[in-house]
């Protein structure tokens, strides 16, 4: 904090956004591939969190903090993701890009690496755009020294971020009341665990992440009658039971099954990692 | 000779306190012991096995005690040498590739080391829990999740150093001649007197062990077999590349078991008979590639199915770490209700397997248990594994007995099918001898008379 000005945060300056708009022209495919495979959008969102922390931007917490709410907790990647998480706030820390070799040493992938450099760009970014509002109104309002030059191109700031912001805060919103009407996981319900197929098991310890989602949970869960699917993994099958909040899970495919959902075990598996665009494709839907 | 233990290892390290020395996971019978004593150095190893020699008492070495076949157990009073203070790492050779370590090295300790100060080098780790001991496992010639291309445990032992009956120190392999421990050739192999002979010959108190280079790229799968034909075709198959780091088998129980059941399993109709694990490395990526490639169409043509990444299934399956992380706790295994674990393992033709196998596998439905079968290829193909598990309720009278009785029949049955039972249980040394050539018993015979002529070294071994 300086003397002359004493607001606290780092802001949209031509200096500061310098590099990370260089950094996220070179990684623009990455950060397209962030929001539909490559990395797991629930790491995604504690990447922009982390990065939010160190820079104090209260609306990126509250949009990125309710989209989190709203993918729920998910399977646990505390590992991958502590190398990834001290990378951002690293990177958020320096105030510039850093070298992603930590990233590389801890086994991701080249792809993996883009969408997570362009991931800490963008939020970067918006961190700087998102704390030069506070700084405008800081100015406006007297609790910093008012500087015409300094005021007027943080208006500009503000002004072009409108256009991406408003909807931002509207999807955010939008999270937010679909995470308020979903109904809680339930306990599922399965047969005996001696009798219990491998796929019974499988989607009994995978479903409390396919509905971890509030999305997902309150269309399932908050159906008015029981719905009845067939799952065939390999050759193994198995019925999952939803509606009137609640979820089932039995062995063989029931008889009034509405249709059975044919693939391998290992979509089902990335199903479960958040990898709904690229898994669902690997999967078949057949009448029963 | 309390008084006189003391002095040699400190009076903290001798305890009539002996009781939890008496007793493993198996069906084993409880033995009897009159002293706990707990060397830290070879030299106390030493003194008290010279002690022992005067006073004429049996010894017992232990560690962790964990070789599921009751060999630590004291049969014959005396005293147990407990051998986990002795847990120094002495020497790490990065260039020869090899860890001198002590008895009470423990497969985490080591595994930690190992990522600390060689991360580009790695040992091999067992279906058992990060406290046991890494040398014991080598000298019961065990397996672990490199023996696919190294062959059992003994063969990974570089040389040792013992302390005899009578008190004598002795060393074998190259580090008995020269200051590196990098080889047992050339020179004749001593080393075998003391691999999978049970502590009868001696107490090991130094080993060396070669160690292997850490290929930077891996991946680990998963896949399912539904008959026990496409899973020994998929083990022979990818053994017999040499492609291949690790391939190993468990049959649906185990499967089970991992989500807590514990009784009352039953395999539905769909479901995958085993399930295979396989490991896999490349120096460089275009190498892990071309594996991967091959390894699939090696299990598509033996009919194996649902091919499908560890990393994937662990992450929504914690529960799964434990298999595919070695070592690992066991606790699926060891949380069975009355605590009680054995197994018949043992090695053998691959032309024998699969009969063994379904034989085995009927036996234990047969007398209750269910068909827990865990299998390896060994040493590129040239030997298979055939281990049969039962976990049972050690507080029942009637299921020790029914495990007792199927674990013999067990031990019968693979030496039927040419498979030779490792880490013996007294009772299948029993057999083993019984069926061997007059010749193997003569010789051990006199090894055992030359080492250890009053039979003090832990009796009922062998």
């Amino acid at each position: 904090v300086s003397p002359k000005d004493p607001f606290p945060r780092r802001t949209a300056t031509l200096g500061l956004m310098g590099p990370w708009m260089v950094e996220l022209a070179s990684t623009l495919p990455g950060l397209l591939a962030s929001y539909t495979r490559t990395i797991d959008p629930r790491t995604r969102e504690r990447v922009i969190l982390a990065v939010t922390e160190v820079n104090g931007c209260r609306y990126c917490a509250w949009i990125h903090g309710n989209w989190q709410e709203f993918l729920g907790e998910g399977v646990d990647r505390v590992d991958a993701d502590e190398a990834v998480l001290a990378y951002a706030r690293a990177c958020a820390e320096a105030g510039e890009p850093l070298d992603p070799a930590p990233l590389v040493d801890h086994g991701l992938s080249p792809a993996s690496v883009r969408a997570l450099r362009a991931t800490v760009a963008q939020i970067e970014v918006s961190n700087l755009v998102g704390n030069t509002v506070d700084g405008l109104l800081a100015r406006l309002t007297r609790k910093r020294p008012f500087n015409p030059w300094a005021a007027a191109s943080e208006l500009a700031v503000v002004a072009a971020a409108v256009p991406l912001a408003i909807p931002m805060l509207s999807v955010a919103a939008g999270m937010q009341a679909l995470e308020r009407l979903a109904p809680p996981l339930p306990e599922v319900t399965m047969p005996e665990k001696g009798e219990a197929n491998l796929l019974v098991h499988l989607l009994a310890a995978a479903i409390p992440t396919y509905l971890s989602n509030a999305a997902v949970r309150l269309a399932i869960l908050g159906l008015p009658f029981e719905v009845a699917v067939g799952l065939k993994a390999g050759r193994t099958t198995a019925t999952v039971r939803v509606g009137r909040r609640q979820v089932a899970v039995e062995n063989g495919v029931a008889g009034d099954a509405l249709a059975v959902v044919e693939g391998e075990v290992e979509p089902l598996l990335k199903l479960a990692s958040g990898n709904v665009v690229g898994e669902l494709r690997k999967l078949r839907l057949r009448p029963t | 000779v309390i008084d006189e233990l003391r002095a040699i290892v400190g009076a903290a390290n001798v305890d009539s306190a002996v009781e939890q020395y008496l007793d493993d996971v198996t069906e084993n019978p409880p033995g009897r012991a009159d002293l706990v004593v707990r060397p830290q150095t070879a030299a106390e190893v030493q003194a008290v096995l010279r002690l022992a020699a005067e006073r004429d008492a049996p010894v017992t070495p232990i560690v962790a005690g964990f070789n599921v076949a009751g060999l630590a157990i004291p049969r014959n009073g005396g005293l147990v040498l407990d051998l986990t203070r002795m847990d120094a790492i002495i020497e790490l050779d990065r260039d020869a590739m090899y860890v001198l370590i002590e008895p009470g090295v423990t497969f985490a300790q080591l595994k930690a080391f190992l990522d600390t100060e060689a991360p580009e080098l790695v040992y091999t780790y067992p279906f058992a829990p990060p406290t046991t001991s890494v040398m014991a496992n080598a000298l019961l010639d065990g397996l672990n999740n490199l023996s696919l291309r190294h062959g059992a445990m003994g063969q990974w032992i570089n040389g040792l150093e013992a302390v005899l009956a009578d008190g004598t120190m002795v060393r074998t392999g190259s580090g008995a001649v020269v200051g590196s421990w990098f080889a047992r050739a050339p020179l004749p192999d001593l080393t075998g007197l003391f691999v999978s002979t049970q502590g009868t010959t001696g107490v090991v108190t130094k080993v060396a062990l070669q160690l292997q280079p850490r290929p930077p790229f891996r991946a680990r799968w998963f896949a399912f077999a539904y008959e026990l034909t496409a899973a020994y075709r998929a083990m022979d198959a990818l053994a017999r590349t040499g492609s291949f780091d690790d391939v190993g088998l468990m049959t649906w129980p185990a499967a089970k078991m991992l989500f807590g059941a514990t009784r009352g399993l039953v395999r539905a109709d769909d479901e995958p008979l085993a399930f295979l694990f396989i490991d896999i490395t490349g120096a460089t990526e275009a190498e892990l590639d071309a594996r991967l490639d091959l390894a699939r169409q090696l299990l598509a043509g033996s009919g194996v199915e649902s091919i499908f990444p560890v990393d994937d299934l662990v992450e929504v399956v914690p529960q799964y770490a434990k298999l595919a992380e070695l070592p690992t706790t066991l606790d699926f295994l060891l949380d069975f209700p009355g605590g009680g674990l054995s197994w018949v393992g043992s090695y053998g033709p691959s032309a024998q397997w699969l009969e063994g196998a379904e034989k085995g596998l009927g036996l234990l439905e047969e007398h209750g248990f269910p068909p827990f079968l865990v299998a390896r290829p060994m040493q590129g193909g040239h030997y298979f594994v055939l281990r049969f598990v039962a976990c049972f309720d050690k507080g029942d009278p009637g299921e020790v007995e029914r495990v007792r009785t199927v674990m013999g029949l067990l031990a019968d049955l693979v030496l039927d099918h040419d498979y030779v039972p490792y880490k013996a249980s007294a009772d299948a040394a029993r057999r083993i001898l019984a069926r061997a050539h007059p010749g193997f018993g003569a010789l051990l015979g006199r090894v055992r008379e030359a080492l250890d002529p009053d039979g003090r070294m832990n009796p009922g071994r062998w």
